[in-house]
């Protein structure tokens, strides 16, 4: 009798243990067999044909029976879960990746917040993700008196949004993953699924297909380097100015169909783009994924150079062969083999003494984003009904706040903080100013860091008014031009003219650069001590034609004028 | 004297007691005031010295009744704006005041917008049924169904002298109003009350402020803005300031960045009307089609004067001075005048030769200097050059003017007042101001030409229905003095060597000597506008021409001059004086080049 009741007991608290758990709702369904719904659904590649437990469920969960489809792990390689799902196999890489521009957004972050004044020099300390080198950045204090108050807040929930680890806009163009398959699984622009999964079939916020993709489109790089300074260039899309009255052109009465929160110009794209090189074919692994010590500067993690497939020496890895003195063959990612044109040394435009310090960009960029005089607000009001003319400026947040007619609809956050809203003072593609990058190359500089910022509490009273901030160094006002790789390369360059004899070229700005606009074409120093501007010396061989200069020019003149 | 007598003549003297002080107590009008006006309406000031109430009354301008001593009667007929073209020639243009200028004022172009409405019809869809030449004429007709003209009524026509002023407040409402439009001399804070025993009259003025002009001309080609150094932005309405948009503002919601201005308003401090006179501005009687014909002045009207010892019309210059108020009396040896014969007055020639303006606002004396540097200004190749190609430092482009038409919303018109359906939306691509296109003018010089403009329409009837038919596109570049003259011309590069100056657009060029290769960077396919062409695209590098002129004859460089142009450039580099004898003539000279003849041909690689 004692055994039975016993025996009774332990048979129900096994049922009891295994069938129930606190947190789980007492349902019937079980969602355990995932292609009694999902059927259709494609292993993602050879390497990682799996059962679906073991990348979308935590160890913890993987029974017979799951009543909360809650548990599914969306995003298994999103920063907070790596380890767990990727981690087994891909320690390394992983580690590697932690290190990385991409998951720190360490020169983003260390320049911005040096410039508002928030740290005394611009040397990384802060990463956006747990990283073992770097802290974590701090979040802004609620009693904001100064630049440096709001700098964090900026950061978080204004550039971030482009970060490995949040969630895309759900926007034309902006649909990815989080962690790894923000490069490595596909997204559609519409993000739209298009696999084998009937239950998401057509469904928005989904992949293209539950595969991995290989090589890496370019789409997938733009759905967050879609902007100025990258992608924007290498495509050729140039955003249109942000009042609703640049909403141009309509077509057979319909408005453009936006993409990447904007409508765009179409400029000329980078010769590299039209030859259907990928971004990856230059920026592979090792530039991407880390690998490289962890550092704020620009270059630090690009390595590649023109002359790795250019030039006459030090070709890349990839090279398949030479076939003439003046061609080399360039297998690309997708298994298409380019002709590229090795650098023409006959050509005196390649051989003016004094140019080789000249960066390639120098002369075939062929334009560039120089985007002038960004002020910056963030405004807690209750009502931001003022912003509706501007409310088109590639940031999801300030887009949902208004209708298609401008109507104010209310704040994301009705009584938390407010959006961040900007403009710019004017922005020009065909502008060039020069300066000097960490290896004293001269290259393009963008007008990147030209801040102005208010402030406007939830009571209406302007806590920041139009205030430039100041350097964490104490050494003036936290403006900044940088070194800019435009991305537009073109086949012929620009003409001299373009630099020398031209005051914005040379750093004198524009017109001389006198009142509070044309001021803005005059450079700021860069963010690190290693850059510079160009020498007043440098700024008068510019603008004077030297008797060298005038002996070059008309050779190179001569040399295009009997060139057929 | 018997009772019954004293009573009636008590009585009698009473109710004449009671006449005499009630008349005693009743407010006359008095010597001092010409009419009854007075009784309620004391202005505090003269409308001008020439203009004294105490001597004309109010009656003489604003008409009414000046006899009645009720507001009902006496203001039957009145005008509250006497300058209003519809009275003007009974008031302003009666027989002993202005009785030639009414007249012709209703001919000039800032009446007749015959320009403007030529323009529209000609290029927009239009019903050539309904054709009209003016507005005078377009304001007698009910609204019809062509587009061109329902988006003059909506947009464009809030500009124009038969415009009344009012109701509407700010720039709007100041804008028309005939004569008033431009002699007005504002009140800072409007009269709310004009019941008043006394109030501000508005003066008049021949003195005519900058401002009063800029009220229509910050528009289209924005001369206004650009001479006084306000270039009209792309609408960021940055930098924010107090927590909202800055104050930099212009009418109609638009904002305005700060450019160098006009070497005349920066340095000199003159008005519009120091260079455009009476005639110029006001008409000379005949009617014109174009501005370039009514304007009454060129640069070298003042820098290259034609001086004579006679004055031609000294009774004009006389009144001219008088009522100008501000010249000094200086003894006159030299006269100028302008193109259509209008004394100069405020010009004076120094006895050394020196030339000096007397502002016309407060007649300080501005001294200027003439035409010099012939070795640049009469250079044989550069001949066809007009002042505004070289001095002119920057223009306002708009390009892409994107015109939308919902034929389901409403918009009020300008010269009913009342709202008609239809709503014109307007956008645009893009804004620029460095570097226009040159090209050929209506008169063969060479001038700087900006989009005027590059128009895409797009209409929806009714219901919302998208109307293929009614939707075009046509692109025109014009050209027109942009009013920001520099002293400092460009060099020689700058022009010969720059693709967006001789037309091409923005991009990459190479000379050769088979002709012009071009990669252009905008890609207008790309951008969904539908042509082939880049919007900064005035003429292909075959000399193909890309867009259409608003002047007949104006038109972007032929290929011979595109080529001529550039060929120039392969010498620039040394040969950058005007005084260089290779320019002498440079087609022997680059012919001798080629065949190893010069000195320099030696070294070509």
């Amino acid at each position: 009798m004692k055994t039975i009741l016993i025996l009774c007991l332990l048979t129900f608290q096994i049922f009891w243990y295994f069938g129930t758990s606190p947190a789980e709702e007492k349902t019937d369904e079980n969602f355990a067999s995932c292609r009694t719904c999902h059927t259709g659904v494609e292993a993602m590649d050879e390497d990682h044909d799996f059962s679906c437990v073991r990348c979308h469920l935590m160890p913890e969960h993987r029974r017979k029976v799951l009543h909360d489809h809650n548990r599914v792990v969306r995003h298994p390689s999103s920063p907070t879960k790596v380890n767990i799902f990727c981690g087994p196999c891909h320690r390394d890489d992983i580690r590697k990746l932690q290190s990385s521009r991409h998951w720190t957004l360490a020169g983003m972050i260390n320049q911005t917040r040096f410039l508002w004044g928030a740290q005394p020099d611009p040397d990384p300390r802060y990463s956006a993700a747990p990283c073992s080198r770097l802290e974590k950045m701090p979040e802004s204090p609620k009693t904001v008196r100064t630049p440096a108050d709001l700098v964090d807040d900026l950061l978080r929930r204004r550039c971030f949004a482009c970060h490995l680890g949040t969630s895309p806009p759900m926007a034309n163009g902006m649909f990815r993953g989080l962690g790894c398959a923000a490069c490595h699984v596909p997204y559609d622009n519409d993000g739209r699924h298009r696999g084998g999964d009937h239950t998401l079939k057509g469904k928005k916020g989904y992949p293209t297909a539950h595969k991995f993709c290989r090589p890496i489109p370019n789409r997938q790089c733009m759905h967050c380097h879609n902007g100025p300074y990258g992608g924007g260039d290498y495509t050729g899309k140039f955003q249109h100015d942000f009042h609703y009255s640049y909403r141009t052109p309509l077509a057979n009465g319909y408005l453009p169909e936006k993409k990447y929160l904007m409508d765009h110009h179409g400029l000329s794209q980078d010769v590299h783009h039209q030859a259907g090189l990928f971004c990856v074919d230059c920026h592979d692994k090792k530039e991407v994924m880390g690998s490289m010590p962890v550092s704020g500067t620009g270059l630090s993690g690009v390595k590649i150079r023109c002359i790795h497939c250019h030039g006459i020496e030090n070709s890349r890895g990839n090279d398949r062969g030479q076939s003439s003195s003046s061609h080399r063959f360039l297998l690309s990612g997708d298994g298409v083999r380019h002709c590229v044109p090795v650098r023409n040394i006959t050509n005196p435009a390649h051989n003016i003494p004094g140019m080789e310090k000249v960066h390639c960009l120098g002369c075939h960029s062929a334009w560039g984003f120089m985007d002038y005089g960004p002020s910056f607000i963030r405004d807690d009001r209750r009502d931001l009904s003022r912003w509706a003319p501007w409310r088109m400026q590639s940031d999801e947040s300030v887009a949902t706040m208004f209708d298609n007619q401008g109507l104010f609809l209310g704040k994301p956050d009705h009584d938390g903080p407010g959006p961040w809203l900007m403009g710019w003072r004017f922005r020009r593609w065909e502008y060039l100013t020069l300066g000097k990058d960490e290896e004293g190359r001269i290259v393009p500089f963008h007008s990147r860091y030209q801040y102005r910022i208010s402030y406007v509490d939830s009571n209406c009273r302007v806590i920041l008014n139009n205030v430039i901030p100041q350097r964490g160094d104490g050494t003036g006002r936290g403006w900044a031009f940088m070194p800019y790789y435009s991305h537009t390369v073109q086949l012929r360059g620009r003409n001299c003219e373009a630099c020398h004899g031209e005051s914005l070229a040379a750093g004198i700005g524009l017109w001389g650069g006198e009142g509070p606009d044309l001021a803005l074409t005059r450079p700021s120093p860069p963010v690190y001590p290693s850059m510079g501007l160009l020498t007043e010396k440098e700024k008068q061989t510019l603008i004077e034609k030297s008797p060298a200069y005038r002996k070059w020019r008309f050779k190179t003149l001569w040399r295009d004028y009997r060139d057929r | 004297m018997k009772p019954d007598s004293l009573i009636s003549v008590c009585v009698i003297a009473v109710i004449a007691s009671l006449l005499i002080f009630q008349e005693m107590s009743r407010e006359k009008v008095t010597p001092d005031s010409m009419d009854g006006c007075s009784l309620c309406h004391m202005p505090d000031t003269d409308p001008s010295p020439s203009h004294p109430v105490g001597v004309m009354g109010c009656t003489g301008c604003h008409m009414g009744n000046p006899f009645a001593r009720n507001k009902t009667r006496a203001h039957i007929g009145m005008i509250k704006n006497p300058g209003n073209l519809q009275v003007a020639g009974k008031t302003c243009g009666q027989k002993n005041c202005h009785p030639d200028l009414p007249g012709r004022v209703e001919k000039s172009l800032m009446a007749t917008n015959r320009g403007i409405l030529a323009a529209l019809q000609n290029l927009w869809p239009h019903e050539n049924a309904e054709s009209v030449q003016d507005v005078f004429e377009l304001i007698k007709r009910p609204a019809g169904r062509s587009l061109a003209l329902d988006h003059y009524r909506k947009m464009c026509g809030g500009c124009h002298l038969w415009r009344s002023r009012y109701p509407d407040l700010g720039e709007i409402g100041k804008r028309g109003g005939g004569c008033t439009d431009c002699h007005i001399k504002e009140l800072e804070t409007p009269n709310s009350d004009l019941s008043k025993k006394s109030f501000r009259h508005p003066g008049l003025t021949t003195r005519i402020s900058t401002d009063n002009c800029l009220k229509c001309h910050n528009r289209s080609a924005r001369i206004g803005l650009s001479y006084t150094g306000r270039f009209e932005s792309e609408g960021y309405g940055t930098p924010f300031t107090k927590g909202g948009p800055g104050p930099r503002r212009l009418s109609g919601g638009r904002f305005f960045l700060e450019l160098p201005a006009d070497v005349h308003h920066r340095k000199a401090g003159l008005d519009c009307i120091d260079c455009h006179t009476e005639k110029g501005v006001m008409g000379d009687g005949k009617t014109y089609q174009h501005q370039e014909e009514q304007v009454d002045t060129t640069c070298k009207t003042c820098h290259d004067p034609v001086i004579r010892t006679d004055d031609p019309d000294s009774e004009l210059t006389r009144r001219l001075v008088q009522a100008n108020g501000r010249q000094p009396t200086i003894r006159r040896d030299f006269f100028i005048m302008s193109p259509k014969g209008s004394p100069l007055y405020h010009l004076h020639v120094n006895s050394d030769g020196k030339m000096i303006l007397y502002r016309k606002h407060d007649g300080k004396p501005v001294r200027f200097v003439r035409l010099a540097k012939p070795k640049i200004h009469q250079a044989a190749y550069h001949k066809r050059l007009s002042c505004q190609a070289c001095h002119s430092r920057w223009v306002p482009q708009c390009y892409g003017c994107h015109e939308t038409f919902f034929g389901q919303a409403d918009q009020r018109g300008w010269l009913t007042g009342k709202k008609r359906p239809g709503r014109w939306v307007e956008g645009r691509s893009y804004l620029r101001f460095r570097r226009p296109a040159l090209g050929v003018r209506t008169d063969g010089s060479i001038g700087p030409f900006a989009p005027g403009c590059q128009v895409f329409i797009e209409a929806f009837d009714a219901e919302g229905c998208y109307m293929p038919e009614k939707s075009s596109r046509h692109l025109v570049m014009a050209s027109f003095d942009p009013h920001t003259t520099a002293l400092k011309p460009p060099t020689c590069e700058a022009c010969h060597m720059d693709s967006k100056v001789i037309g091409l657009g923005e991009g990459a060029l190479k000379i050769t000597d088979t002709g012009l290769i071009f990669n252009p960077v905008y890609q207008s396919a790309r951008s969904g506008l539908g042509i082939d062409f880049p919007l900064d695209a005035f003429v292909s590098a075959e000399g193909r021409p890309l867009q259409l002129t608003s002047r007949p004859g104006a038109r972007p460089f032929s290929l011979e001059e595109l080529e001529r142009i550039t060929r120039v450039s392969l010498c620039l580099p040394c040969h950058d004086r005007y005084d260089d004898k290779i320019f002498c003539d440079f087609s022997v000279s680059f012919s001798r080049f080629r065949m190893g003849e010069a000195p320099c041909g030696k070294e070509a690689p």
